[in-house]
């Protein structure tokens, strides 16, 4: 007799339904599984067979085959251990499914009968629901998460008897319901609030722009002028995560296999700042078994680079697609996966080799030419990538004691919210959300200029030997700027404003 | 064209015969060279710091196209900064002027002075005791240096940090009996500890081109001071309100915007972009620091 019993498996962020045939036939006792599994699920039968004896049930001394189906994709990681349990079960008449409807059945059996948490749980039930199956089966620890899909039913069990006696109707388990509706899950507390900086009004400025936009940044000072702090406060700047934000990126988090892996929703828009010694792979993602890099980890929210220039150049060279595209597609052996990567990136460096240009107490001991070297570091299809430069000085002991505390994140963030609302108004007929995210048809579309204020970006652009693509760069700028102000038609101010913010594109000139 | 002289050579400066460790031959380009042994022939190096500030790099700029229309010959190692000011001033004062370098004639360094170095070739003179091809190397500018300060009358330093090159040159300049100006600064500030050190060290204090002649026992005709920046910046009637109050902070002292902001009392934006429309306009410049200061030579540029 087979049996057939329904589950899943990740690929990329999405689930990917798999049937797990088990058969039992006479002949030398053995287990084998067979569709492509990897190390984990060949270690498997291991845990299977310590868990079934263990749940006071039998493994039997025939030839045990199973096969998950389709064979033809590479399948990964534990979460077959449950259904390859029941499946053994079934299929030696040990127990019999009674219970109508498919279950999606997920879990890693320990060897003592317990089942633990997996991976990924969000994405099955995105599954369950999108294929209108009865429902969900999943280790305890992971129903939080499960229940965050509305309309799922989602069963908790915690041993592999508890699942067997609910499939075969001797016992009944209420389905997981969380408690309130999955809003009052955001956790959006301000890590650290805007009004912490003091001083650096420009700086300031530069961020509120940056985050209406949805520009990137790129900050340089010297070490010690709090360019990390500004970066930690910038997520406070953004708006709240929607409700379909907050999905998107906590299924990327239950992908990843990390320790981040969520137990709830993804709250708070995210904040990495991995370190410059991080590899490709960890940046942007991959791997043999496909796994989010930094950059997905960041979707919806703030990928921070500091020592920016410190960075592989190879690492950073990778990063271009995604921040032209808003995903990342890796290609691998076990298959092709894209993983969004919707984040702003903001970037820190210093302003020159030794980090003391412009410090009002340390000398630069820096040549002009090592300056300029030392700025054209980061590989210029990266730099075009980056809309706004702004330096951060360092401040003196007087001026940090003397200034006021400035604005709370709370007031920066309604200003932010007002200017996306304005331009999710002006981009709702095309696909996208922010200033940033303009083409070149979208920019001679919603950034019209009378000829006068056209005259002057032209101008300016000549003045400061810049390049084409900064005359984009700063018109969306501006549009942004003109947004945050509430004024339909782009000015000349707003141009001039918007200036300040593309020192690197000004030639280094020493005279 | 690259010519040598050796130092047996008639054309070779009898100046330069007079320093310990005189080179034994001298590669140059331009016909300049061959005149310096002229009774007339009256030359003069300003060395300063490479990464100078805007007023030094005005300062040399403004002495070396005075010295010039006098008919100074202006000495110095075409290096960022101090000596590319001093040598653009000299071009346009009109006489010419001598770049001496610390690597082969046909070598462009530093890159960013390539046209300079081009046109100094074309209307004045390039000197090196390195033979074409030698590629530039740390040890050679120390010695370059002896050559600037034997090759003039006098030295005027304008800014340099403590320990720095311009401070050697000075003391090649001393220990070859030469005159040493310096052109004095703000107080405390990183470019002006070499300059300080000389003036108190007995250095001539010069303020601008006026003392450097008069040191030199000519007599001053020109009516230049150097305390005339102001009257140099540009009539101010076509600025607004805002624009002259930010204007007004940024004369002769380099600022960063949040100063601006905290000074003038108007908003961030304002600043930024009135700054900007300043430094379109030339009454303001950017500095390598990312601060501002008032431009005092411009000319109209309109848009």
């Amino acid at each position: 007799m087979i049996a057939r019993i329904s589950s899943a498996s990740l690929f990329g962020i999405d689930a990917m339904p798999v049937d797990v045939e088990a058969h039992v036939s006479s002949g030398l006792p053995n287990f084998s599984i067979v569709g492509l599994p990897d190390a984990a699920i060949r270690e498997s039968r291991e845990r299977v067979k310590a868990g079934i004896l263990n749940a006071e049930f039998e493994f039997p001394k025939r030839r045990i085959i199973v096969n998950l189906a389709p064979a033809d994709v590479k399948k990964e990681g534990p979460a077959f251990d449950l259904p390859i349990a029941i499946g053994v079960l079934a299929t030696t008449r040990q127990m019999s499914i009674r219970r109508p409807g498919r279950y999606v059945i997920v879990g890693e059996l320990a060897l003592d009968g317990s089942i633990r948490r997996v991976a990924g749980v969000l994405a099955f039930a995105i599954l369950v629901r999108d294929q209108g199956l009865a429902g969900l089966i999943v280790p305890r620890e992971n129903a939080a998460e499960a229940a965050l899909v509305s309309g799922v039913t989602v069963i908790p069990v915690a041993t592999l008897y508890e699942c067997a006696s609910f499939l075969s109707c001797e016992a009944e388990i209420t389905p997981y319901v969380r408690e309130g509706s999955a809003d009052s899950d955001f956790i959006d507390t301000i890590q650290r609030d805007i009004s912490e900086v003091r001083g650096q009004q420009v700086a300031r400025r530069a961020l509120e722009i940056a985050a209406a936009g949805g520009h990137n940044l790129l900050m340089f000072g010297p070490p010690g002028s709090g360019k990390t702090m500004m970066a930690e406060a910038f997520p406070g700047l953004l708006p709240r995560l929607t409700l379909e934000e907050a999905i998107e990126t906590t299924r990327i988090y239950s992908a990843a296999r990390t320790s981040v892996t969520a137990t709830a929703l993804v709250g708070a828009r995210p904040f990495r700042s991995p370190h410059h010694t991080i590899s490709d792979i960890g940046l942007i993602g991959g791997g043999t078994v496909p796994s989010p890099g930094e950059i997905s980890l960041s979707h919806n929210g703030v990928l921070f680079l500091d020592e920016v220039n410190e960075f592989q150049k190879r690492v950073l060279e990778g990063l271009r697609q995604p921040l032209e595209n808003g995903h990342v597609t890796i290609s691998r052996a076990a298959g092709i996966v894209r993983y969004p990567s919707e984040f702003i990136l903001l970037a820190a460096m210093n302003p020159c080799p030794c980090g003391y240009l412009g410090d009002p107490i340390v000398d630069c001991s820096c040549t002009p030419q090592e300056i300029r070297r030392y700025r054209t570091r980061i590989s210029g299809p990266l730099r075009d990538r980056i809309d706004m430069h702004v330096e951060v000085a360092r401040l003196s002991r007087a001026q940090l004691t003397s200034d006021s505390a400035g604005e709370s994140s709370e007031i920066v963030r309604e200003r932010v919210a007002r200017a996306r609302a304005v331009q999710g108004e002006r981009f709702a007929a095309v696909n996208i959300k922010v200033n940033a995210r303009m083409r070149n048809k979208h920019l001679a579309k919603f950034c019209e200029m009378d000829e006068h204020t056209k005259d002057f970006l032209g101008h300016a652009v000549d003045r400061f030997a810049m390049s084409g693509r900064a005359y984009s760069k700063i018109t969306a700028i501006a549009r942004t700027i003109a947004d945050l102000s509430g004024q339909r038609d782009i000015s000349i101010d707003h141009i001039a404003e918007a200036l300040q913010y593309r020192s690197l594109d000004r030639e280094i000139k020493v005279l | 064209m690259i010519k040598t002289a050796t130092r047996a050579a008639r054309l070779f400066p009898s100046l330069l015969r007079t320093i310990p460790q005189s080179p034994k031959i001298l590669y140059y380009r331009g016909a300049l060279f061959e005149q310096l042994n002229q009774p007339t022939a009256l030359t003069v190096a300003i060395v300063g710091s490479r990464r100078a500030t805007r007023y030094g790099l005005d300062k040399a700029y403004e002495i070396a196209r005075e010295l010039s229309k006098y008919g100074i010959i202006v000495v110095s190692g075409l290096a960022e900064g101090v000596d590319a000011a001093a040598h653009r001033g000299a071009l346009d004062g009109g006489s010419a002027t001598i770049a001496v370098l610390g690597c082969g004639l046909d070598i462009n360094y530093p890159f960013a002075n390539r046209d300079l170095q081009a046109k100094i070739g074309r209307e004045g003179a390039l000197v090196s005791e390195f033979p074409p091809g030698t590629r530039p190397q740390g040890k050679h500018f120390p010695s370059r240096n002896r050559i600037i300060s034997g090759l003039s009358t006098g030295v005027l330093v304008i800014e340099g940090a403590e320990r720095s090159g311009t401070l050697i040159t000075a003391d090649m300049a001393l220990s070859q009996g030469r005159d040493v100006y310096a052109l004095p600064g703000p107080a405390g500030g990183r470019n002006t500890r070499t300059p300080h050190k000389l003036l108190r060290a007995g250095a001539c204090l010069v303020e601008s081109a006026d003392d450097v002649i008069e040191e030199l026992g000519l007599p001053v005709q020109s009516d230049n001071s150097c305390l005339n920046d102001a009257s140099e910046l540009r009539e101010p009637a076509s600025l607004s309100g805002e624009e002259n109050a930010v204007l007004s902070t940024v004369i002769n002292v380099p600022k960063t915007i949040d100063k601006i902001i905290y000074e003038t009392g108007l908003q961030c934006n304002e600043v930024s972009s009135i700054l900007v429309l300043l430094e379109i306009r030339k009454f303001v410049t950017r500095t390598l620091e990312g601060e501002y200061v008032s431009l005092t030579r411009q000319t109209e540029d309109s848009w």
